[in-house]
Formats: structure tokens, C-alpha cells, sequence
């Protein structure tokens, strides 16, 4: 039985990332964070078989969730390239699941967000097996 | 060659010398004792057989005898000979006599056919000729026999033909009398029944002498009563002493002619305006005045200088700027609005060319408007933006160019100041701009809105829900819950209130994709089982698709579901206990050629809808009951949003009336024209 593994959460609002890490945690699962794109792909790159889920923000400074979802599905290494992620947008536009498998996404989960949903990404994606 | 050249001299006189030889009856007339008694003289004197007047007549290749005196047959009757015959055409062409002993050695004549048909081997001839001293023809003495002509024959000869050139002139001089006279009296009858008044007066006593029918008709006198008055008596702006005056200058002759107007009183006293010319002739001692009535051209003039008055009157006052300039665009006049216009005063504005005034890059396009004018389309008309007077101006110049003599020669022009109309067009075209650019920003603020809005609510819910999941008093969870649901309705109205915003911005873009019809009713479905779910009332949920329905449909899925959602969130709702049914089909449509469409209608047991207030749902923030309205939270922009969106996708969105025996209370229609 593995280990269950860990959630990267990409997001630059400080009041989501901390009620996100909150849910997280108390779903018992361990919660990496990084404020922008450019901080998730180094996070990847750094410790790539630890992470089960990226929960990846759209609209950020610096790097962009779908610029960063970009260079992660380039890496020539997998993981990371095939790690599962997951877009946690507000913006309509991305609530569309044709949409977002176009930038390389999984999936979305629409903000505000529901700690069912996110309950049922962890179980898909991070259960210990 | 020396003949022919005299032939061709002839021959520039032909066709005079024809007319003037048959006027004079010197060819193809019948013998005249006139010429015959000089033939029978010369035969008689000089001793001779014959002796002809041979008239030569070039045009015709002949000569033509006028007399003829001893002449054998067929020449006699003829009285002509081809000029192959002729010894007389030299006698013409030389315009001297000739005398020939014996024709047959004779160098001119050896060929001559007359010789062998005539029998002529002696010969004399002397010229006859016109008033002009042209040569028409001879006098010729013939001789069968060879002949030395003696000083006395020619002396002879030469007298009688002289005579005959008298008579020839006499003839001529008859004629020119003749026609002369009938040439006159012509004259004189179209001076007579002239509609111009034509008088004669003698220089000394000015009275009337001749005065011609015009004159009488328009006088009212009989020429009896004119002879006793002059001119003075029938015209009264004149005195005696003025007209005599008046004429001096004639008398005198330091001028040919007088040239004036005034008036002509007829007998009865009445006047008209005349205009007269009057000449002396000094041969006869006469005046004679050329008189015409000028009543109606002075109408015409009277007429002319009252339009000529109006439209002057209209050039003046004019608001609009008219000039008239010559075709370097020189200002030849200009009306008052033309110096506000330009800023100049009349006499610095005429002799000014316009051409400076006109931008330098308008002024080829200007220059080759006016040269295009053609009198058929002598129009030219052009925008030009001028700086007049310091002002900035927006003008258009309608110009007429004028033709004389088929010559462009002036140009009419009028200014129509459309500054004003410009700015305003200006002003609109960039206010347009300016809504289409607020329209944009209005966009761009409702996406970032959303987005901005949801973020912090996120938070706010997700910390609602972590309490709930934590291990607190159950008061606290209830609290949370609250907290939660008050998050929701306030998502719930910003969701449509953005969403209005974005509909009536025009920011909502349709998508139409085909779509499996009955897996999207299916999602639908099972939306709105959640609901039923959730909310946990006595419900039965039921999904009918009829069976017509096609398979696929072209339609938004995203937009079509978003109002389905809404239509069966609000049936739920509004409904306490029975049944909500989400029914698919086809709209039945006896017209085939109509455009098939898709209807998908929500119909539910609830509280119902007055008749009256049908329409009232689809208003904004409109829920119908006010007491429900506490017990279903709602933004009241659900039916709005949809019926918009309805629209937008080329469909229509209605509530229905139940039939009585129908056991819903209401039903929402949705119709799509749909179907590819």
C-alpha cells in the first residue's frame, strides 16, 4: 500500500489558498503551495513523483495556470508530465471541459468550489492504493 | 497649242457668257431681222455666197449661227455646226479678225471639216463681242473659192461688224433696264407691305412724301392726310425746333445715318414707343426713315428688368455666398454673403482670384471639374474644407459654368456652408466609436467582475463548508450553514445580475454545435433530480422526449441548459407537492415549408401564475407573490436571463396556458429553431 500522494495547489489569492489548504488538510491529505505558475512548475520539477493532483489556478501574475499546464505537458520527463491537473477558475470561460482539455487540463472545478468536489478529485487522484 | 490655251481663259467665263447668250437671245432663238440685215449686207458688198453671225459656244462644243445669209442644206436648217466646222472660234479666241485666203493651205485651218462639208476655202471673220468687250462670236464673210481679201472687204466686214456688237449691246442694256425695273418694282412691293414703317420726306419742308402700308395701318392717316403733315406732327416728345435740330447732323453729312428711339402718335392721339433710322439722300433730296414699332420689345424689356430686378434683389439678400468669376476663377461679382464669407469688402473681393482659397491638394480635382464641363453638363459641385476669413470652413460650391460661342466663360457659383452638419457628423461618428469602445470596456468589466466577485467568495464559502466539516457544536454548524446559504444566494445574484449585463451587452456569444438531443435532456434531468434531491419535497420528476424527436439538433448546449436549469429550478421551487415534467419534441407544423422547430417545456403541480401577470414573469426582479417571494429566495432574473438568451438564439421562450382539463398549473415553452 503506497502512500497517498500529495496535492500541489497553484493559486495567488492568499484567502483561496488558505480555505483550500484548510479543506485539504482536514481531507487528510498534504498540501504543497506555490503562488504562481512559475512557482508550480519549479515545485514539479523539484519533487516530481510526489504529487498526485495540481490544483491550478488560470489567472495569475507572473505565469499563467494555462502557460504552466503548457510547459509541464513539455517536460521530457514523466512525472511530471502527465500529472493530473485540475483547473480552479472563477472565469466562465474555463468552465468547459472541452475547453480545458484543449490547454492539456484534466478537468475544472468551478470557484467557489465545493469540498464535495474536491473530496471527489482527492479520491480519484490521490488515493493510496 | 496657243488656242487651247485662249479656250481654257474662255471656259473660266463659260457659264456667264451662257446665261447672258441665251438672255440676250443670241442661240437657240429663231432669226431676227436684228442680225439678218448685216449678213445679207456683207454678201451683197463683199461679193460672197455667205455670210453667217456664228455665235461660239464652248459649253456646247458648237457654234450657233444667229444669222445665217446663203448657207446650204442641212446647215441652214441646223443653224449649228459641231467646232470640228468651226473657223469662227479663232476669230473668238484671238478676239482679232481673220483672214484666210485659202483655207486649205491656211496653217490653222488646213484640218478644218468645214472645208470638205461647207465648202468654205476662203474665209473672213471679224469679232463680235459682249458690252464687256468680250468676243462671242464673228461676223465671217465665205468664199468657195480661194480669195485674196482686199483692205475694202476687211474695211467692210469690219463696220458691219461692229453693228452687230451694237445690237448685241443694245440687247444687253435692254435686259439690265428690264430686269433692273422688275428687280425694283419687287423692292418696292416688299417696302410697301412691310410690317416696318417706311416715310419719305422732303429735306426742305420735311412733309411725307411716300409713306408705305405699315406705316398707314399703324398711323391710322390715309396717304392723302400724311402728305400734309412732317414728321414732327407724329412725334410728340419732338418740337419743331428739335427735330430740326436733331437732323442738322445729316444735313450737314457729318454723319451717314441717325439712329433713336421715341414714340409715333397715331391719329387718335394714342402713342408707341418706335425705334427709327433715318437717312438723307442728297440725290433725290429726300429723307427716308425706317421706322419699327417697338411696343413689344419694350414689353419683353419691361418683363426682363423686373426678373432681372428679382433675382438681383435675390443675389443680394441671399444668405448663401454666389459669385460669378471668369474661368481663372477671378471674382467678377459677388454678393454680400460672398464678403462675410471671405472677409473682404466688395471692392477687395472683385479681381480676386478664388483659386488661392482652395487647399493646394483640391485645387487639380478643381481645376479639372471645371475643365470636364461641357454645356450639356455644365455642373460642378465639390466639398472643400477652406480656411475663410481665419474661420474653418466645410463648404460645398455648386457652380455652373457658362458656354458662349460654345466657350466655357464664366462660372456661377454657390457656397452652402455645411460646416455645422459636418461637426455634427464628426461628433456622432466619434460618439458611435466612443459607445462601441464603452461597449467593449463594458465587457471586459463584466468578465474581470465575475471573476473579481467570485474569488473572495470562494474563500468565504469554502471557509463556511471547512466548519461544517469540523468537529463543532451543531450550533456553530447551523451558523455555518446559514453563512453558506446567504454565500450562495449572494453567487446566485451576482451570477444573473453579470449575466443580464453581459446578455444586454451584447457580450454573450452563441455557439451552436450539433447535440445529441436526448443525452442533453438526460443531463437535465439529472440536474434537476439533484434539486428535486436536495430540496426534498413530495415531487415527482418525470423526462418525456416524443418520438419524432431527431437525434441531433443544432443548438448552444450551454445556453439551451442554462435556461433549462432555470426553468426547472424555478418549477421545483414554486411547487409543493405533484409533478414537474421536462417534455422534448417537435413543434407540430401543418406548414411544411416552415422551418421544423424544437420545443422543450417545463410544466410543473405548483402554485400557478395569474393570467394577468404571465408577462410580469419575464420582467426584471418579478416574482409574483410576495409572500412566496420570503419563502423562494430567488434574484428574480432567471426568466429574464432566459427569455433574453431565448431570443438571442433566434427562439422564443412563453408561458403557456394550460388547458382546464390539464392537470399543470403552468408551463414554460421553449422554441428553438433548431433542426438542420
Amino acid at each position: 500500500m503506497a502512500a497517498a500522494k500529495k496535492i500541489l495547489l497553484v493559486e495567488d489569492d492568499y484567502f483561496t489558498r488558505f480555505m483550500m489548504q484548510e479543506i485539504i488538510d482536514t481531507l487528510g491529505i498534504d498540501v504543497d503551495i506555490a503562488k504562481n505558475g512559475q512557482e508550480g512548475c519549479e515545485r514539479l520539477d523539484k519533487n516530481p513523483g510526489d504529487y498526485g493532483l495540481v490544483l491550478m489556478d488560470i489567472h495569475m501574475p507572473k505565469l499563467s495556470g494555462v502557460d504552466a499546464t503548457q510547459i509541464i505537458r513539455q517536460r521530457p520527463n514523466d512525472p511530471p508530465r502527465n500529472v493530473a491537473i485540475i483547473a480552479v477558475t472563477a472565469d466562465e470561460h474555463y468552465h468547459d471541459n472541452s475547453v480545458v482539455s484543449k490547454h492539456g487540463m484534466d478537468g475544472f472545478i468551478a470557484k467557489p468550489i465545493t469540498a464535495v468536489e474536491l473530496n471527489g478529485l482527492i479520491d480519484r487522484y490521490c488515493g493510496a492504493a | 497649242m496657243h488656242v487651247r490655251v485662249d479656250r481654257a481663259c474662255q471656259e473660266c467665263g463659260i457659264y456667264a457668257m451662257e446665261t447672258s447668250l441665251t438672255q440676250l437671245s443670241l442661240v437657240d432663238s429663231p432669226a431676227t431681222e436684228d442680225f439678218d440685215r448685216f449678213t445679207r449686207l456683207a454678201t451683197r458688198m463683199l461679193g460672197v455666197p455667205v455670210a453667217l453671225v456664228s455665235i461660239v459656244d464652248f459649253d456646247k462644243d458648237r457654234q450657233f449661227f444667229t444669222s445665217a445669209c446663203g448657207l446650204g442644206e442641212p446647215w441652214a436648217s441646223q443653224r449649228q455646226t459641231p467646232l470640228t466646222h468651226s473657223f469662227c472660234q479663232h476669230v473668238v479666241a484671238a478676239n482679232e479678225p481673220l483672214v484666210i485666203e485659202d483655207a486649205r493651205i491656211h496653217p490653222l485651218v488646213s484640218d478644218n471639216l468645214a472645208i470638205r462639208d461647207l465648202n468654205v476655202v476662203a474665209y473672213l471673220g471679224i469679232p463680235v463681242t459682249a458690252p464687256d468687250g468680250r468676243a462671242l462670236g464673228a461676223l465671217c464673210a465665205i468664199d468657195t473659192r480661194r480669195r485674196a481679201w482686199s483692205e475694202g472687204d476687211i474695211s467692210i466686214l469690219n463696220d458691219l461688224g461692229g453693228s452687230v456688237t451694237s445690237q448685241i449691246g443694245l440687247r444687253a442694256a435692254l435686259l439690265a433696264s428690264e430686269s433692273s425695273k422688275k428687280a425694283a418694282s419687287q423692292f418696292g412691293s416688299a417696302v410697301e407691305n412691310s410690317h416696318h414703317e417706311v416715310f419719305m420726306f422732303e429735306a426742305d419742308t420735311l412733309k411725307f412724301t411716300t409713306v408705305n402700308k405699315g406705316a398707314r395701318f399703324n398711323l391710322g392717316y390715309d396717304i392723302a392726310e400724311l402728305r400734309e403733315l412732317t414728321p414732327v406732327d407724329i412725334k410728340p416728345e419732338f418740337s419743331q425746333l428739335d427735330f430740326d435740330t436733331y437732323i442738322e447732323r445729316l444735313r450737314t453729312g457729318s454723319v451717314p445715318n441717325l439712329e433713336f428711339e421715341t414714340k409715333h402718335a397715331r391719329k387718335d392721339g394714342s402713342t408707341y414707343p418706335v425705334s427709327i433710322r433715318l437717312e438723307l439722300h442728297n440725290d433725290s433730296n429726300m429723307f427716308i426713315a425706317f421706322v419699327e414699332d417697338i411696343t413689344e420689345r419694350r414689353k419683353l424689356e419691361k418683363a426682363l428688368a423686373k426678373e432681372t430686378a428679382s433675382f438681383l434683389s435675390f443675389f443680394q439678400y441671399a444668405p448663401e455666398p454666389m459669385t460669378v468669376s471668369a474661368m481663372d476663377t477671378t471674382i467678377l461679382q459677388a454678393n454680400p454673403a460672398s464678403e462675410r464669407l471671405f472677409g473682404l469688402s466688395s471692392e477687395n473681393l472683385l479681381g480676386t482670384q478664388f483659386l488661392p482659397y482652395i487647399p493646394e491638394d483640391s485645387r487639380p480635382e478643381v481645376q479639372l471639374g471645371f475643365s470636364q464641363a461641357t454645356p450639356d453638363n455644365p455642373f460642378y459641385s465639390v466639398l472643400l474644407e477652406q480656411v475663410m476669413n481665419g474661420i474653418p470652413k466645410s463648404l460645398i460650391w455648386s457652380n455652373v459654368v457658362q458656354f458662349e460661342d460654345g466657350k466655357p466663360s464664366r462660372i456661377f457659383s454657390i457656397a452652402n456652408d455645411v460646416t455645422e452638419l459636418y461637426e455634427a457628423k464628426t461628433l456622432a461618428e466619434s460618439s458611435a466609436s466612443e459607445a462601441k469602445r464603452a461597449m467593449e470596456i463594458r465587457k471586459v468589466f463584466l468578465a474581470n467582475m465575475s471573476h473579481e466577485v467570485r474569488t473572495p467568495l470562494n474563500a468565504i464559502m469554502g471557509l463556511f463548508q471547512l466548519i461544517q466539516m469540523a468537529d463543532v457544536p451543531e450550533r456553530q454548524k447551523k451558523q455555518a450553514k446559514v453563512g453558506l446559504d446567504a454565500s450562495h444566494h449572494l453567487l446566485a445574484q451576482l451570477v444573473n445580475v453579470l449575466e443580464l449585463s453581459r446578455v444586454e451587452a451584447n457580450a454573450v456569444e452563441i455557439e451552436p454545435k450539433p447535440t445529441d438531443i436526448r443525452s442533453l435532456a438526460e443531463q437535465w434531468f439529472e440536474t434537476a433530480s439533484a434539486t428535486n434531491h436536495r430540496l426534498g419535497k413530495p415531487i415527482e420528476l418525470s423526462l418525456e422526449i416524443d418520438e419524432t424527436t431527431p437525434q441531433l439538433a443544432v443548438l448552444d448546449e450551454r445556453r439551451v441548459t442554462q435556461i433549462l436549469n432555470n426553468l426547472t429550478d424555478n418549477a421545483l421551487k414554486f411547487t409543493k407537492e405533484g409533478r414537474v415534467t421536462i417534455q422534448v419534441g417537435q413543434v407540430s407544423n401543418t406548414d411544411v415549408s416552415a422551418p421544423q422547430q424544437l420545443e422543450i417545456s417545463v410544466s410543473d403541480t405548483g402554485c400557478g401564475i395569474a393570467c394577468n401577470k404571465r408577462e410580469a414573469v419575464f420582467e426584471r426582479f418579478v416574482q409574483i407573490d410576495d409572500a412566496q417571494t420570503r419563502e423562494n429566495s430567488g434574484s428574480g432574473l432567471g426568466l429574464a436571463i432566459s427569455r433574453e438568451l431565448a431570443v438571442l438564439m433566434g427562439g422564443a421562450l412563453d408561458v403557456t396556458c394550460p388547458s382546464p382539463d390539464d392537470c399543470y398549473a403552468t408551463t414554460f415553452s421553449l422554441r428553438l429553431q433548431s433542426f438542420k
